[in-house]
Formats: structure tokens, C-alpha cells, sequence
């Protein structure tokens, strides 16, 4: 399967990794709390954020490739969607846009604003990151358990990760056999193609979840622990 | 359309949670309720499966490409609130595993995709079924259900970053929408035509839903 995990690392032995995953989650929480409370933090928040994570990264013995890397994928969104920013954000001048006439006037405030949200989103994946790459999902799943997240809405997120990868795999092999089967992609024919095979996956799956049921019950299934 | 943390502000993202958060308590009661502990492998097993389905990419316009999203189909089949548990549990996956949406920003994500989007396809399906009973009624039904709930979806999701501040709303919802209804073509025939397929091959799994679903 080519899908990376944000919890690949998440086995390894450092000081981070063995500490309870409580304490993690409140770490987590409470950098991504504070980076988001404001619109427009003063410039140390995220500079503390950014420093803290570094010594977090290190600490854990992380590839930092792997984390900044991974945080990056927020990127593409927050560049496309904050694009507006310079331009509608009241401020000083600082450069005019001479195709659009006056209409296009990027301000500094408005510059200031978009590096802002941009840093923001970034650094709160990046935590996320830290946390999951430190954590086995199931060990997050018990942690977040303290926490008082219902029981019952646990099971099914344990149930959901589990069962991705099959089903993940499931579609890779409808993917393969069509491809074996057709040649070119016509536009509109794909979507006889697209239709159906979601059907497929769909009656498979809802076989699967009735086999594990099954399966569960003659196990002795016991829905409050996970 | 997974809004990142950065982009909401704090009254945005807050009552967000709590609202998502309300929904998202209403509808694991009722599974609960409709299903006790049958729940569990059968929600968990369809969000896995609404998550392996957007890996489903189909060409857009100009060479872009969107992919499929499922929150339509999912309402169709089983419900609007079993489709906003489903739904939910994707996206909860999709953030903290996947970097896909913030973990702030998971009550907006969950609102637009998880409530917004069961909630209007499924309200559309059910009129235009009412209207018109024939064969071409039910295509049509499903496609505009799933065009509209996209499309939706988009428009609440404008319409929070507009809040927050971020962007003007003059700019931020034609632009959301007018994309997004290009989108919703794809989503809207790849639904109405799993929906066709799945009647042809297995009805009996078109009766899930509380008061007849899709039939």
C-alpha cells in the first residue's frame, strides 16, 4: 500500500515516546490553543511554537525531513486560500499592482497577515505531526479516552483506522482490474467506470462488516472496552 | 475543501466544535439506539469505505482533476445522521492521521462535510423523489442531491472563512462556488450512477435507511 501514516514513527524508543500519551495530547492541545487563540499573534507565539517543536523533534529523535515534510502538505491550501489577504487587509501601501490599477494595492499589514496564517497552519499540522508520530493511534485512542471522549465514539475511530487499510487496498484492486480491462480514459465513459466500482466497494464493504460482526460476536464482543 | 487551523478565528472555530460536536452526539445516539453494538463494524467499515472512495479522482476542467467525496451517497443510503456519523469519522481520520483539515477547525470541517452536506442531499433526494416517481426521477434525484450537497458544502465553508475575516465573502463564495459547482458534476454522476448499480445488483441494501432510504 503507498499510503504513509502519519504514525510511522510512532514505535520508536526516545524520552518523548515513552511519556503517556495524556501528557502528549495536552502538549499537542495546548501549542495548537495557543498559536490559534488570536488572530494575529504577536511575533513570539509562533517564534516559541517554532523553537519548542524543533527541541520536541530532536528530543523524540525525529527525521526532521519527515515532520516538516509531512507539515507541508498544509501548504498549497493556505497559500491558494489566504492569497486575498495582502490586498483586502487595511494597512500601508507598499506596492500597486500596475495591471489591476488601483484596486490591486497589497498593504503591509496585509503581507504581515497572510505570512501569519500561513505560519499558523503550518506550525499546528507540524504538531499534530510530532504528536502522531509519537503515538500509536490505538495508545492516542486510550489517552483521549481520560479525556472523556465517549467510549463508544473510540471503538468506532479504532474500527475506522483499522479497516482503511483494507478497504484502501480493496479499491487499489477494482483500480488494477479496470485498468487491465480499458484503454484510453474518454471523459464521460470514466464515469460509467467510477459509478458502478463505488458500488462494488460499497457492497463489499457492507459484506465485510457484516462478516466481522459475526466474527465479533462469536468472540464475546464487549463494547465498552476498546 | 478541509479548512487547516490558521484560518478560522477563535469565536469561528469554537462554535463550530460545539455545534459539530452536538450533531456528531445526536447521531452516535441513534446509531447506538437503531443499532446497538452492530454500530460499530458497520459505521467504522462504511467510513473506511467513504474514505478508500475519494482516493477516486476524475477529470475536472483544463486538466484539473477533483475526487469523490461520498457525503451525498452515504445520506442516500443510510440516512442524513447515520451519514453524519460516517462522515465524521472520516474526517476525525483525516485530521489527526492524514494532516488532512485542522484539529481546531474540526467542528467547521465536520459541519460542512458531515452535517451540511448529509443533511441537504439527503432533503433534495426526498423532494425531487416525491415529485417524480419514475426511473429518470431517480437519476435525476441522486444527481442533484449530490451536485447541490457539494456545492453546499463549499458555500458554508466560504462563508466561515468570510467570518473569521480571512477573506471577503464577495470574494471567497463565488469563488468556492463557482469551482465547486464545476466539481459537483462528477460527484453528482458518479453518485447517481453507483446509486443505479447498486439497485440493479443489490437493492435489499438500498432499505438501510430509517423510512425507506433510497428506494
Amino acid at each position: 500500500m503507498r499510503h504513509s501514516f502519519l504514525d510511522k514513527y510512532s514505535e520508536r524508543d526516545s524520552f518523548f515516546h515513552r511519556r503517556d500519551a495524556r501528557v502528549k495530547i495536552i502538549v499537542a492541545a495546548a501549542a495548537i490553543v495557543t498559536l490559534n487563540a488570536l488572530r494575529a499573534p504577536p511575533w513570539y507565539v509562533p517564534a516559541a511554537a517554532a523553537a519548542l517543536l524543533v527541541a520536541a523533534v530532536a528530543a523524540a529523535r525525529l527525521p526532521f525531513r519527515y515532520v516538516f515534510a509531512r507539515a507541508a502538505a498544509v501548504l498549497p491550501f493556505s497559500i491558494i486560500i489566504g492569497i486575498f489577504l495582502p490586498f483586502t487587509t487595511e494597512g500601508r501601501a507598499i506596492w500597486q499592482l500596475p495591471a489591476f490599477g488601483h484596486a490591486a494595492v497589497i498593504s503591509d499589514a496585509g503581507l504581515r497577515l497572510y505570512a501569519t496564517v500561513i505560519v499558523k497552519a503550518y506550525l499546528s499540522l507540524a504538531y499534530v505531526v510530532l504528536l502522531l508520530a509519537t503515538t500509536p493511534f490505538q495508545s492516542l485512542l486510550k489517552g483521549l479516552a481520560w479525556f472523556r471522549v465517549p467510549v463508544f465514539l473510540l471503538s468506532l475511530l479504532s474500527f475506522t483506522y483499522r479497516y482503511i487499510f483494507v478497504l484502501v487496498e480493496e479499491i487499489e484492486r477494482l483500480q488494477r482490474a479496470w485498468a487491465a480491462r480499458y484503454f484510453g480514459r474518454r471523459r464521460l465513459a470514466q464515469f460509467r467506470t467510477l459509478g458502478p466500482a463505488v458500488a462494488a466497494l460499497f457492497v463489499r464493504s457492507y459484506e465485510r462488516a457484516e462478516r466481522i460482526w459475526a466474527a465479533m460476536l462469536s468472540r464475546g464482543y464487549d463494547l465498552n472496552k476498546i | 475543501m478541509h479548512i487547516p487551523d490558521g484560518f478560522l478565528d477563535a469565536k469561528t472555530f469554537v462554535a463550530l466544535d460545539v455545534v459539530g460536536a452536538g450533531f456528531v452526539a445526536v447521531a452516535a445516539a441513534r446509531a447506538r439506539r437503531a443499532l446497538s453494538e452492530r454500530a460499530v463494524p458497520l459505521m467504522a467499515v462504511l467510513a473506511a469505505f467513504i474514505f478508500a472512495s475519494q482516493m477516486l479522482n476524475f477529470p475536472v476542467a483544463g486538466g484539473t482533476s477533483g475526487h469523490f467525496a461520498g457525503g451525498a451517497l452515504a445520506a442516500i443510503i443510510l440516512g442524513p445522521w447515520a451519514a453524519t456519523l460516517v462522515m465524521t469519522l472520516v474526517l476525525v481520520i483525516q485530521a489527526l492521521v492524514f494532516g488532512d483539515g485542522g484539529v481546531l477547525a474540526l467542528g467547521a470541517n465536520v459541519f460542512n462535510m458531515a452535517v451540511v452536506t448529509p443533511f441537504v442531499g439527503y432533503g433534495l433526494y426526498r423532494l425531487i423523489r416525491r415529485l417524480w416517481r419514475n426511473e429518470a426521477g431517480r437519476f435525476v434525484a441522486s444527481f442533484a442531491a449530490a451536485w447541490l450537497a457539494v456545492v453546499a458544502a463549499a458555500s458554508t465553508c466560504a462563508v466561515e472563512l468570510a467570518i473569521s475575516g480571512t477573506i471577503p465573502l464577495a470574494v471567497v463564495l463565488p469563488a468556492m462556488t463557482v469551482v465547486h459547482a464545476v466539481i459537483g458534476v462528477g460527484e453528482g454522476l458518479i453518485t447517481a450512477l453507483a446509486l443505479g448499480a447498486l439497485r440493479a445488483t443489490r437493492p435489499d441494501l438500498l432499505e438501510l435507511a430509517p423510512g425507506g432510504g433510497a428506494r
